[in-house]
């Protein structure tokens, strides 16, 4: 019972968080989709504390908070793969555009003489 | 006192269908100022603009549909344009309905959508379920009926121009339009008729829709009734 109620409360504050991020501009609404589907996951689990114990009993896990933990952890570890991606596509981005700016320039120089 | 008007065309891989929808403007809408964004296009888009001496932005990289549209409104922006019209590369829409959108906007709305089903009705097709439930998701949300919230052709007044061009949260999408009528601004729709694509594919796949659902979804009934209006 008290792990659903903090549940409530993280998922509330998760959401009040996004939100005051994006009125600030400082988060993208791409980018808050996933947190905000999470956080309604969050509300799910903790308003029907059966289905976590349900499916944790079907798979084996010693208790619940196991499984919760192990579903936190599974979520992190995907977020921070995508995230590994984001950053790395946005290096390729930005070199990309480095050179091209320094190629235009070159250019341009070139041009004028 | 006569409106400065610029049509804002994206182009994105567009080289066999740019020079049909400019040749179209510059036939059906002669006297209204046109500017094409090229978003880093990997086919010879450039040259074929280059070629024809056309009015154009070349964006150094690739940068999605909603960065193309938006150099577009920073361009409007900064030239002092009154009204900005979003207008596919394609080939999908119609030159000659651009009067009749400016006429609304001088009419005093805010946004005008170029829409497929004001007079007429919406087919119960798949693709047209979406649709519905974008209009259901508005509807709800602002009370306000919007029969075509996808249709990329819209115009813009100077105050959504600002919005747009300036905001990172406002793609040209149906979400930001419930943001739009949150503020309070007035949006009309105008009867077009659009025109299948003949070349290139569009990016509609199961897995993208799932995604551009879930995302408008979530966007207009969880984030657009928080903003900062």
């Amino acid at each position: 019972m008290q792990l659903s109620i903090v549940f409530l409360i993280t998922s509330f504050f998760t959401f009040i968080f996004i939100i005051l991020k994006i009125r600030k501009n400082g988060l993208n609404i791409d980018d808050s989709i996933i947190w905000i589907i999470w956080g309604i996951l969050l509300l799910i689990l903790s308003l029907f504390p059966q289905i976590p114990t349900y499916i944790s009993d079907i798979l084996g896990f010693m208790s619940t908070s196991n499984f919760i933990f192990s579903i936190f952890i599974f979520f992190l570890y995907i977020l921070l793969f995508v995230q590994s991606i984001q950053i790395s596509k946005l290096k390729e981005k930005q070199k990309e555009l480095i050179q091209k700016l320094s190629l235009k320039e070159k250019n341009e120089r070139d041009s004028k003489k | 006192m006569e409106l400065k008007t610029l049509v804002i065309i994206p182009a994105y891989n567009e080289a066999l269908n740019i020079e049909k929808v400019v040749g179209d403007i510059q036939k059906n809408a002669s006297n209204i100022e046109y500017i094409i964004v090229n978003d880093g296009s990997k086919d010879n888009t450039l040259e074929v603009l280059q070629k024809n001496k056309y009015n154009y932005i070349d964006s150094i990289c690739n940068q999605g549909l909603f960065g193309a549209v938006q150099t577009g409104f920073k361009y409007a922006l900064e030239h002092g344009y009154d009204i900005a019209i979003q207008f596919d590369g394609d080939g999908q829409h119609s030159a000659k309905y651009i009067y009749q959108l400016i006429k609304s906007i001088e009419n005093g709305n805010d946004i005008a959508i170029g829409s497929r089903f004001v007079a007429k009705k919406k087919p119960w097709s798949a693709r047209m379920l979406g649709s519905r439930l974008i209009s259901f998701c508005i509807k709800c949300m602002t009370g306000k009926t919007i029969n075509d919230p996808t249709s990329g052709f819209r115009a813009y007044n100077k105050k959504c121009i600002l919005d747009y061009a300036l905001d990172m949260n406002n793609p040209p999408e149906p979400d930001t339009l419930v943001y739009m009528l949150k503020k309070g601004r007035i949006i009309e729709e105008i009867q077009v008729s659009m025109n299948e694509r003949e070349f290139g594919e569009s990016y509609l796949n199961l897995a993208n829709t799932i995604k551009y659902m879930s995302r408008m979804i979530i966007s207009i009934f969880l984030i657009q009734p928080f903003r900062k209006r």
